[in-house]
């Protein structure tokens, strides 16, 4: 069933569309960058995009930076939320159903699309950033942001590492959209729930006042993939993020779970 | 011969959150080589009952038996060997037809991967598609929608089809092609389960039905005792007044229509002794009909909103 899933995922155009949208906003934004010589000051703008000029292969890492606090997440939000409320909305879902698929393998199988379609997605726009940081800002020895050297082998591997990070920082939300998309017949009511629980959670961890709850939030520690540049790795704050995302996904998971195996499909 | 039970409910109850009872303890029966109509208006509660027979509702209370095996929400596999189509077919409008088909072949339990292109194939060529099969599904005509789906339904060769209401949205002459492959299936030892509105449709065709109305099956029995004559037989003659007259002097209750035609209970004797009667008195007997019920008649009667008959 996760095979029939993901050829679907895969022969979709929308999936492909929005992969490439991912992918050329930080391409545009290189473009940029590079024709005008001006980076963004350090600590200000994307994060790590100040190092790019110096440097190629740090593109990847200020790509994912610029698509992190929203393109992603809404990329997620829509391709999550439509997993089983866009099936029940065109009405195939009772045709899967009755093929029969057992829901909990439904459930699975779409939990592998969204997984799939997350770490598909940053990989290609990270390689895509590759292709074009290299093209446009050529490749030398980095800086650390604690001002090491890191050679370009190091800074693959913990590009890898970021790509991976974010990729895991992604599956709470995308769990949060599973759920959704088990509870509504209109996939984008789920989508916009999803989006409703983003930016709310980013709402939140902007103002003082919540900062007791902030820890708990699902995107507080999404932008800590910096901390793999550093020299050495600082991983405090990334293994909480990991902890916290498992936390999430384990529990939008469970509701999900819960909720599509008992539920009456009238779609 | 015995007679195997392919769809058997008992005391099937479904009340949704809010109180609305729309089964309300249906004992079902769908007999092996049946094409059984499952009928009643719009709101009666067969779609209600057919999502339940394919565990995408869970009863409220009652059991489910479906080709033997009890069905229920957490163990569907019962429905290996139904095909279905519910409430119109469903596709994913960007793929092909095809394509479509091929990925409901390989959900669930699937059959060969390696034949899977091939039952694909027999499946559309069934229903008439090949010339469109490789078109995405959005460009399809509402018609060829309706066949796609039958298709779908008739991949894996199924025991036992659940069609609801399978000709909304077709033309005359696709209902009539639908009809004939149903008879064609049906000869081929499929056992066909149909919903409809429309009495007169399924008349023409099935072999059993069960009648429901608000939740409640009035009738199920096989079409030919739903239609048993009604005792009353329509005599059209030249020669009326005569006929009347003797009828006057014979044992049976009638009722003059117009000026040729004139309706005589017999009950359950044979019509031919009436015609013999008329001819012995030299009264020509034009035409003698034998008059039946429309399962719409029998579906008034027992729903209570009888006419005078």
């Amino acid at each position: 069933m996760i095979r029939v899933e993901l050829s679907k995922l895969l022969r979709r155009p929308r999936t492909w569309v929005t992969i490439a949208l991912l992918a050329g906003l930080p391409v545009i934004v290189g473009i940029f960058v590079k024709a005008s010589g001006l980076a963004p000051r350090p600590g200000e703008g994307p994060a790590l995009l100040s190092e790019v000029l110096n440097n190629g292969l740090l593109f990847p890492a200020a790509a994912l930076a610029i698509i992190l606090p929203l393109f992603l997440p809404i990329a997620v939000s829509v391709i999550g939320g439509d997993t089983v409320a866009g099936e029940a909305a065109t009405g195939t879902l009772r045709y899967l159903l009755t093929r029969p698929v057992g829901r909990s393998r439904l459930l699975t199988a779409k939990l592998a699309t969204v997984v799939v379609f997350i770490f598909l997605a940053v990989i290609v726009v990270a390689l895509v950033a590759l292709l074009a940081g290299i093209v446009l800002f050529g490749i030398r020895p980095l800086s650390s942001i604690s001002a090491t050297e890191l050679s370009p082998f190091e800074t693959f591997t913990r590009t890898v590492m970021a790509i991976l990070y974010i990729g895991w920082s992604m599956l709470g939300l995308g769990a949060i959209a599973l759920f959704a998309s088990t509870r509504t017949d209109s996939p984008l009511a789920a989508s916009l729930a999803t989006l409703a629980a983003f930016v709310g959670s980013q709402v939140l961890d902007l103002i003082e006042a919540t900062e007791v709850i902030q820890p708990f939030l699902p995107t507080h520690y999404w932008l800590k993939f910096v901390d793999f540049y550093r020299d050495p790795i600082l991983w405090r704050d990334v293994n909480e993020g990991i902890l916290l995302q498992a936390v999430y996904v384990a529990v939008f998971l469970g509701a999900a779970w819960a909720n599509f195996t008992t539920k009456d499909i009238s779609s | 011969m015995s007679v195997t039970s392919v769809v058997r409910t008992s005391a099937l109850t479904k009340r949704f959150p809010g109180g609305l009872l729309a089964v309300d303890g249906i004992d079902l029966d769908v007999r092996e080589g049946d094409l059984y109509g499952f009928l009643g208006p719009n709101g009666a509660g067969k779609t209600t009952t057919i999502r339940m027979l394919l565990s995408l509702i869970a009863p409220t209370s009652g059991s489910i038996e479906v080709l033997g095996h009890e069905v229920n929400l957490h163990s569907p596999h019962a429905l290996e060997g139904v095909g279905t189509m519910v409430e119109g077919p469903a596709f994913y409008p960007y793929l092909s037809g095809e394509r479509n088909l091929m990925i409901f072949d390989g959900a669930g339990s699937g059959g060969p991967k390696k034949t899977r292109r091939q039952r694909v194939r027999d499946v559309i060529d069934r229903v008439g598609l090949h010339d469109v099969g490789d078109r995405p599904v959005k460009a399809y005509s509402l018609g060829m929608r309706q066949r796609l789906g039958l298709a779908s339904a008739l991949l894996r060769t199924p025991r036992l089809l659940v069609l609801d209401e399978p000709t909304n949205g077709l033309d005359a002459q696709g209902i009539h092609e639908l009809r004939t492959m149903f008879v064609e299936l049906v000869r081929e030892g499929t056992t066909i389960m149909l919903s409809s509105h429309l009495l007169a449709e399924v008349e023409l065709i099935c072999t059993r039905a069960a009648m429901m109305s608000a939740g409640r099956i009035v009738a199920q029995d096989d079409v030919g005792n739903l239609l048993a004559p009604t005792g009353w037989v329509r005599v059209v003659t030249p020669d009326l007044e005569r006929a009347v007259r003797a009828l006057q002097d014979g044992p049976f209750r009638y009722l003059p229509v117009d000026a040729h035609t004139v309706r005589v209970n017999i009950g359950d004797r044979p019509p031919e002794l009436l015609n013999k009667a008329f001819v012995q008195d030299d009264i020509r007997v034009r035409e003698l009909i034998i008059e039946r019920p429309t399962l719409e008649d029998v579906f008034l009667e027992r729903t209570g909103h009888g006419d005078i008959r």
